[in-house]
């Protein structure tokens, strides 16, 4: 057995929590008790539902917590013989290099080569050494040639791998990453994941990996640890064997589960027994291909759409400093559509929902909308004006000058919906991100607009955060309010929307049904983005033509009509 | 860049800052009009000789000082107190209004001292580069490199707090708030902007902040610098030479009588 | 040193490339309107302290508004000013810091910002009456200066606090600034 380079004992962290005078207690522990050991070239994935304590358990493990962030934390952690608490934060980046979330607050130099010698020299090894880590590093990642660039011209993906660079030339003996994928479009997801691939491979180092895009991570990881909604350790093993064994529990414990296996337990619940249990589109494909007989896939509903318009745009030609960001596109959207807008970054989805929802004036060509349309920022914060939870929603009323009994009961019914009855009284700003991100959607949905756009509202959420969004979405939509999200998030799309156009350099490259655009390769790549995982599976079928068309779960076949 | 002696650009910065300071205060102290209009015109020299100014910034160097010292003379005319020059020519009235040449006098001094003390700072400020000043700062000014850094971070976070501001500038236009015109409803409309502002960048510098921890930040007393930023014999000639310009006035006293 | 955490030193960053951002057309406006109607110079004198007011009052920590104010300067280093603008706003961070110093960082009550400020504005008009020959001035002009200047000072510190005390409300600086003392 190779040497234990992680060894947590009894871990249980309790944050700081604070009350309405400012004065600090701490609250209940998340994660709570965990017992855990990573070996040398063991690459171990931290699962486990929103709010159990994945991230807070990866901020123990070089010491953030407890010397850094505002906490208490019972139980010891070792990195390489070194108690977290017996030294100092800097001094661990020797043993333990982390790789965080957001590749924007990562970044401290004004080039790619500085960057990635930063954490070298705050070691103070000498510059030839600096420079001989930096190097193979960077080459390792391949930004190399890219190294006098400023990492703001990278795209997301790109950052994402220049901070992974910047783990790695610290040379520790462990690696940890935390939710690396989340920010980024699906083209810098598998970039990274390449990358990570490849380090993974060497088998040199324990790599702890938290991630909820289990799809991408699962192919490479050996062992699964995995933690309930109480923080507590549920299960530890080897990956497959865990994931596919105790696979009823993971969806009891609200784990997310690779899209594969949750498209195998919805065809179990149909009759249709896959084993073994696949976990990647690849297996989900061989394993449908033995059955003999599948049975057709659903119709989908035809999409209650109504005569009238809701959306119109001709020529709408977009310039931004001097620079065009769109060309001329026409669309019309009609009433009770739930359209998807996607595109690499820079191709101009924002531009579009903006000029749509009437934010951005300066242009030429018309938009023409019925009514007023409610827009929702990427970032929940940016449009928050007020102290409360209320008077934000009640916000836009009071603009409109209703009268206080209407707007009374507006609020009102806009709190029950939105699950923030009892938080009321609170100041926006301290709501957790999916609190924020559904009082953000209740601002725009308060003066009861006809036509609602959405600015990546999935960005930086997990799966769970995500669905129960996309959920509150499906609902409007159900109401009869056209919906526009601009995502590149192909589950979303796949889901939900009913029609998906794609933008390349400010024009509209593909306008359709999701399912038809997905089965066009070129626009694909034209726009960086990659088919749903059903869908992968689905078009490498040989023995199933008449499922080519599958691209979400709600396709497959079920015995009662759920969701 | 230049490594050449006779450009600004290649002396260090600390001393491009602090150099020029008793000068600086030489001309704030003045009172004549003399003292500034050397100084000016020596900074000027410099920096048109030593700049290696291009484009905008050599034409606003050029044609800059002039326009502003004209201005400058007028406005601090009309504002000085005319019991204080009424025994010199009157050169204009208007209404109840007289510009006198005492007025005049006492404004083009005005306009020279404070166009001198610009032109001296922009010594360092036209041939500096921001983070080769905080580098040197570091180096020679004895400064915790963690400030330093601090600096660097500051900068990072200014296009990133451009953007940010635009956008809630336009988040908070589509949710009604309506400014109207005016300094006083400008001003209310940024006091609104200025907490999603202030509360996102704070959260970020705390992010920047646990992840320049985790890559060894503070590990130290010092750390490795790859890059240097020299501090030569050049340097001091330019000290001595802007600490010498200061007793211009001494000598111009003698002469003037 | 010891007291320098780098959460701290990035918070003061933070507001630090925030203030330098607004002082930028400050450093500009100021510039055209000291050229043209010094009077009015009195009247934006009071923004430099937006900054350190924030700095000091959101993270309640000895020496937060030089820093925060050192940090603006850097920024400010492209404007007219020049790099003497790190000196310029060093020199308002640090008065601001004085009477804070001398209370030994145990009142964060709003008339002591309001008090320092004013103290400072005292000594800058000493050494802006001969820099801008104010006392060749017209008394009118002469009481308009000292009015501005101090109606300024009052109005920009209010504002300080205002965001300041917003700011808390919405948990910002929690984590950095010490903890109030169990109430």
């Amino acid at each position: 057995m190779s040497e234990v380079l992680l060894r947590l004992t009894g871990v249980s962290v309790r944050h700081e929590v604070y009350d309405e005078a400012g004065a600090v207690s701490h609250g209940v522990p998340r994660p709570r008790d965990v017992t855990a050991e990573v070996r040398a070239g063991e690459v171990v994935l931290l699962l486990g539902p929103s709010g159990c304590g994945k991230s807070t358990l990866t901020l123990t493990l070089n010491g953030l917590i407890p010397q850094v962030v505002g906490s208490r934390m019972d139980g010891t952690v070792t990195v390489a013989g070194t108690g977290t608490t017996a030294t100092t934060v800097p001094a661990l980046a020797r043993d333990v290099a982390m790789v965080f979330q957001d590749p924007d607050a990562q970044i401290v130099t004004a080039t790619v080569l500085d960057e990635v010698c930063f954490g070298p020299e705050n070691l103070l090894l000498p510059a030839g050494e600096v420079l001989a880590r930096a190097e193979e590093a960077l080459r390792r990642v391949g930004l190399w040639e890219r190294r006098g660039d400023d990492p703001e011209h990278l795209s997301g993906g790109g950052r994402q791998r220049l901070a992974i660079a910047c783990a790695l030339a610290l040379r520790t003996p462990v690696l940890v990453l935390d939710e690396p994928t989340a920010n980024l479009d699906p083209a810098g997801v598998e970039e990274v994941y390449r990358t990570l691939r490849e380090i993974a491979a060497d088998r040199d180092r324990a790599v702890l990996l938290v991630e909820h895009n289990l799809d991408a991570a699962i192919g490479f990881v050996d062992r699964v640890l995995v933690l309930d909604a109480d923080g507590r350790v549920a299960f530890d093993g080897p990956a497959r064997a865990t994931l596919t064994g105790h696979v009823d529990e993971m969806v009891a414990l609200g784990v997310w589960l690779p899209v594969a296996t949750l498209a195998a337990l919805r065809l179990r619940a149909a009759g249709i027994t896959l084993e073994p249990l696949p976990l990647t589109p690849g297996e989900l494909a061989t394993a449908l291909d033995t059955v003999p007989v599948l049975p057709a896939p659903r119709d989908r509903p035809a999409v209650d759409v109504a005569a009238g318009t809701a959306i119109l745009v001709r020529d709408l030609t977009v310039h931004r400093g001097g620079r065009p960001v769109l060309h001329s596109v026409s669309l019309s959207v009609a009433a009770g559509e739930f359209v998807a807008v996607a595109g690499a970054n820079g191709a101009g989805k924002t531009t579009l929902a903006q000029a749509i929802a009437g934010v951005t004036g300066a242009r030429r060509g018309t938009v023409r909308v019925t009514g007023q349309a409610g827009f929702v920022f990427q970032n929940p914060e940016h449009q928050f004006l007020t102290n409360r939870v209320e008077d934000e929603l009640a916000y836009g009323l009071k603009v409109l000058r209703r009268p206080p009994a209407e707007i009374d009961a507006r609020v009102g019914d806009l709190l029950d919906r939105l699950g923030l009855r009892e938080l009321r009284e609170v100041h926006p700003f301290l709501l957790s991100g999916g609190q924020k991100r559904r009082l953000s959607v209740g601002t725009a949905l308060v003066t009861r607009p006809k036509v609602l756009v959405l600015d990546e509202p999935t960005f930086g959420q997990d799966r769970e955060r995500a669905t129960e969004l996309l959920d509150l979405l499906d609902c409007l939509h159900s109401d009869g309010t056209t919906v526009v999200v601009v995502s590149h998030d192909m589950h979303l799309i796949a889901e939900y929307a009913t029609r998906l156009i794609v933008l390349a350099d400010g024009r509209v490259i593909a306008d359709g049904r999701p399912a038809d655009v997905y089965a066009d390769d070129a626009v694909l790549a034209a726009a960086g983005l990659r088919p749903p995982p059903i869908a992968q599976a689905a078009r490498a079928l040989t023995h199933h033509p008449g499922w080519h068309g599958v691209t979400r779960l709600a396709d497959l076949p079920v015995l009662e009509p759920t969701r | 860049m230049s490594d050449s002696i006779g450009s600004l650009r290649s002396y260090n910065p600390v001393v491009k800052v602090l150099a020029p300071v008793p000068a600086m205060i030489v001309t704030a102290l003045s009172r004549d009009p003399w003292t500034p209009a050397v100084f000016a015109v020596i900074a000027l020299v410099m920096l048109l000789v030593g700049g290696g100014l291009r484009g905008r910034a050599l034409l606003w160097t050029i044609a800059g000082p002039p326009l502003l010292v004209a201005l400058l003379t007028v406005s601090f005319g009309v504002w000085t107190d005319p019991g204080l020059v009424d025994h010199t020519t009157a050169l204009l009235t208007l209404g109840p209004f007289t510009l006198w040449s005492g007025a005049l006098e006492t404004g083009l001094a005005t306009g020279l001292r404070v166009v001198a003390v610009m032109l001296l700072a922009l010594i360092a400020g036209l041939t500096t580069d921001g983070t080769d000043l905080v580098r040197s700062m570091i180096a020679h000014l004895r400064m915790p490199y963690r400030i330093g850094y601090a600096g660097f971070a500051a900068m990072r976070f200014v296009p990133r707090f451009r953007r940010d501001l635009e956008i809630i500038r336009l988040a908070h236009r589509v949710r009604g708030v309506d400014g109207g015109r005016g300094p006083v409803a400008t001003l209310r409309r940024y006091n609104g902007y200025a907490v999603p502002l202030l509360a996102g960048a704070m959260r970020h510098g705390d992010r920047v902040s646990l992840a320049m921890e985790a890559r060894g930040f503070g590990a130290f007393r010092t750390r490795t610098e790859r890059r240097h930023v020299p501090l030569r014999l050049r340097d001091a000639v330019l000290a001595l030479w802007l600490l010498a310009v200061c007793l211009v006035p001494h000598l111009l006293s003698g002469v003037l009588g | 040193m010891k007291n320098l955490t780098t959460r701290y030193l990035m918070a003061c960053a933070a507001i630090g490339a925030a203030t330098g951002v607004l002082l930028i057309p400050a450093f500009f406006v100021s510039f055209a309107i000291s050229a043209t109607v010094p009077l009015a110079y009195a009247a934006m004198a009071g923004v430099w302290f937006l900054g350190p007011v924030v700095a000091l009052a959101v993270l309640r920590r000895p020496g937060a508004a030089v820093l925060t104010m050192f940090l603006a300067g850097i920024i400010n280093v492209a404007t007219p000013a020049g790099p003497s603008a790190i000196l310029t706003n060093l020199m308002v961070g640090a008065a601001l810091e004085l009477g804070f110093l001398i209370t030994l960082y145990r009142v964060w009550r709003p008339w002591l910002f309001f008090l320092t400020g004013a103290l400072f504005q005292v000594y800058y008009a000493i050494s802006a009456y001969a820099y801008f020959n104010i006392d060749d001035m017209t008394t009118a002009a002469q009481a308009g200066f000292f009015v501005l200047l101090f109606g300024s000072t009052t109005v920009f510190i209010q504002i300080g606090l205002v965001i300041a005390r917003r700011l808390m409300a919405a948990g910002v600086g929690r984590g950095v600034a010490p903890v109030p003392a169990t109430r």
